[in-house]
């Protein structure tokens, strides 16, 4: 009876699945397209902590301020 | 046009507009002078803004110019980006976190003007390349182009910091392509 082909004893060559994928902070892969992702989350993350602070006070009152003199005037024209 | 409708785009957009102008400017007193002004400006030219275009990208362009004019009157006063990055790392208790935040932080500051703010609208604010040609007043391929080299840049830094002052200063990574040579000469 022949035998199949031999399954060779070396492990197939799988790519590492990084830490970083979960966000442990590592440092990114070597290959460009995982510092690529790697970038991208840190840069959402750090856009992420900043766009979650409040909106400095004086500027918010700059807006609510000009948005009611605009309706106070639309009411005086009307 | 509704008055309200108008303010409900705004105030959804200043977040992301606050952190926007927190990352390019590496300043956070400046970046919230930038915000401010380009809120007054917004208001002052409401009218023309057409409902139903992309207002996320109207008001970047309008932070963006006001950067430009920033750093054509200030050219030699850029300050430095520490008072982003101690803010930044105080967020962060793990150790190795705020080492890595710090690099981040500091690789970006050291990337052109245009380069950065590519990078930051694409990979930061989570923009398209043509909401971001839209805001950078350029084609969508300068953008393409733009992030990719940030990218590379950012690489080559983060892979191996001993070598960053070299790679800050090497020609081929400073000088854009021609297009690119007058950013805001338009």
């Amino acid at each position: 009876m022949r035998e199949g082909p031999k399954k060779s004893k070396v492990p197939p060559i799988v790519q590492p699945v990084e830490e970083d994928d979960k966000d442990s902070g590592m440092r990114p892969t070597t290959d460009s397209q995982g510092f690529d992702h790697w970038l991208e989350r840190k840069l959402h993350k750090m856009f992420d902590s900043v766009a979650s602070e409040p909106i400095p006070e004086d500027i918010m009152d700059l807006i609510n301020r000009l948005d009611e003199k605009e309706r106070n005037d639309i009411q005086k024209k009307s | 046009m509704s008055a309200d409708s108008f303010q409900d785009l705004l105030l959804a957009s200043l977040p992301k507009l606050r952190a926007y102008a927190m990352f390019l400017t590496k300043d956070r007193s400046l970046a919230d002078d930038l915000l401010q002004e380009s809120v007054v400006r917004a208001l002052n030219a409401k009218h023309q803004f057409a409902m139903g275009t992309n207002f996320n990208a109207w008001i970047h362009r309008i932070l963006h110019n006001q950067y430009v004019n920033y750093i054509r009157q200030n050219s030699r006063n850029i300050q430095s980006i520490d008072n982003i990055a101690e803010h930044m790392l105080s967020l962060r208790p793990d150790q190795e976190q705020k080492v890595i935040m710090g690099e981040v932080i500091q690789n970006l500051s050291d990337l052109p003007i245009n380069q950065r703010e590519a990078l930051l609208l694409v990979c930061g604010s989570g923009m398209s390349y043509d909401e971001a040609a839209d805001v950078l007043n350029c084609s969508i391929g300068t953008v393409k182009s733009r992030v990719w080299r940030a990218r590379r840049h950012m690489e080559r830094m983060m892979m191996n910091d001993n070598i960053s002052t070299e790679i800050s200063t090497a020609p081929s990574v400073e000088l854009d392509c021609a297009e690119d040579q007058q950013p805001y000469g338009r």
